[in-house]
């Protein structure tokens, strides 16, 4: 926090009765008699980075509420960020769209599946989700790692499953990615989502 | 990591312009006559509509003044912008400026224009008082005023004083021939060219749609400030963006959790006549609502000094 040379001002609470307002005997009576009347409403205004694809523009969400415990935030808003290198204020088409995105009643929510030969999603658990992924995961990769190649040569390489990761990652996210993917031996692994 | 007014024959070849242009000068010609008329198109059904409406008077004389006598900017005020580039100071802090200017003639001007017409009583008197201030009184209710202490001189001859030394302000800030370049992280706090606090913040349409720029109190510049973030602080931790009744509302109220204090913003993209002076001055009832959610507010406008 820097320190400015901005003072600070009261100007209703009292501050009225000795302002330039009052002195000049300009301060009515009912200058202030109808505050009540007005509804006080706060907003947010939170810096993220548009969830679609790579070239990562920034955006502004506006959203209702001020976090307390039992206030339900909501998004009403969404702008490209002016002050951003990458996009300054401009979004694409499905950037422009991204608040219709977050109230989607299609909007994926929790995990489901769909069984082999199956004709319905059915909503499991993360849990669930979670055990399942590992065990495909597994299987396959007992079945299929490669360890030698023909000529005898280590290779240690898992060529049969691949990953898909988000595209608004950070470095950190990234680096983790890496480490995750490559320790396994998985050479397909794509970090951004050309969506 | 500091900020400056560069001369333009002085900067330096290669540097990328950024964007948006980092500081937006003032146009003297223009923005008295346009701050009049939203002066008296606010006041129209407003509790404060006399004081809007002499607020309003007060700008027109201005801008007469503007068109019967400019100023002609002294010559040393190259000199002096391209010595505070070295130094990254602002050219027209007032401190290098005292006694320079021809303001007290414009104030006299001011006076008789404003004296043309019947006053209230307390306004007369206000007027009275500074005609019959000698010369030296005047320069040290100024001298005080710009140094942010109302009191010196009373808050009822402040937006007089004000009105004078603006106008010289924005003449001479009109008259600079440079740029404003800022290091990252650079103190945007106050006004890069006098040192002055902001009346408010505007969100531009036009040439620089959607970029967010304070407006000086003083010199009438304004100077690029990244939004969501609080102008007075720069924390973006905990920031509420307060209106009446509308979210849409074209005139909010930023306020910030760490600093504890509040300047308004100004949408243009929701009413292109806002105008940050007369906004200001005519939303008195938003600030009652955000000073009771514990706020202060950190901006100074022409027309509103408290002791």
């Amino acid at each position: 926090m820097q320190v400015t040379r901005r003072q600070f001002f009261k100007l209703s609470a009292g501050g009225l009765a000795t302002s330039t307002l009052a002195m000049l005997g300009m301060l009515p009576q009912n200058a202030l008699a109808d505050v009540r009347s007005y509804k006080l409403l706060r907003a947010t205004e939170t810096r993220n980075t548009c969830p679609y694809c790579s070239v990562g523009c920034g955006i502004l969400m506006y959203s209702l509420g001020d976090g307390a415990k039992n206030a339900k935030s909501t998004i009403f808003h969404i702008e490209g960020d002016p002050d951003h290198p990458v996009n300054r204020g401009a979004l694409c088409p499905k950037g422009a769209g991204l608040v219709d995105f977050v109230h989607s009643e299609n909007r994926l929510k929790h995990p489901e599946v769909r069984e082999p030969g199956g004709k319905e999603w059915k909503r499991i658990s993360w849990e669930e989700a979670f055990e399942r992924i590992a065990r495909h995961m597994k299987q396959d990769r007992d079945a299929h790692f490669v360890e030698k190649n023909a000529d005898g040569v280590t290779v240690n390489r898992w060529l049969t499953t691949g990953m898909l990761c988000a595209s608004a990652s950070s470095n950190e996210t990234g680096w983790l990615s890496q480490k995750f993917v490559r320790s396994l031996g998985m050479l397909a692994v794509d970090n951004q989502a050309r969506v | 990591m500091n900020i400056r007014i560069v001369p333009i024959d002085r900067l330096e070849a290669g540097v990328e312009p950024s964007p948006a242009p980092n500081w937006l000068q003032p146009h003297p010609a223009t923005l008295y006559a346009a701050r009049a008329a939203r002066l008296r198109a606010l006041s129209a059904h407003h509790p404060m509509a006399d004081y809007l409406g002499f607020a309003a008077d007060l700008v027109t004389a201005q801008a007469r003044r503007l068109a019967a006598r400019p100023l002609t900017p002294p010559e040393e005020l190259a000199g002096l912008v391209s010595r505070c580039a070295e130094h990254g100071m602002p050219p027209l802090a007032p401190a290098g400026w005292r006694g320079r200017l021809p303001w007290q003639d414009d104030l006299d001007a001011l006076l008789s224009t404003i004296a043309c017409k019947p006053l209230p009583e307390a306004l007369q008197a206000a007027v009275n008082r500074l005609a019959q201030a000698s010369r030296s009184e005047r320069e040290a209710w100024a001298s005080a005023l710009l140094a942010g202490d109302s009191a010196a001189g009373g808050v009822a001859v402040a937006p007089f004083l004000w009105a004078a030394l603006s106008l010289n302000w924005s003449q001479l800030a009109a008259a600079i021939d440079g740029r404003l370049q800022a290091d990252p992280g650079a103190d945007r706090s106050v006004c890069p060219v006098c040192a002055a606090p902001p009346v408010a913040s505007v969100v531009r349409l036009g040439a620089e749609p959607g970029h967010r720029y304070l407006h000086c109190s003083l010199c009438e510049s304004e100077w690029h400030v990244v939004r969501a973030q609080c102008s007075c602080c720069s924390s973006s931790r905990d920031l509420g963006y307060w209106s009446l009744d509308s979210v849409e509302a074209a005139v909010k109220a930023e306020s910030c959790g760490d600093c504890h204090s509040y300047l308004k913003v100004l949408y243009q993209d929701k009413d292109v006549a806002v105008e940050p002076v007369a906004d200001d001055l005519a939303s008195l009832a938003l600030d009652w609502h955000v000073e009771e959610q514990g706020f202060a507010s950190s901006g100074q406008n022409p027309f509103l000094f408290v002791q």
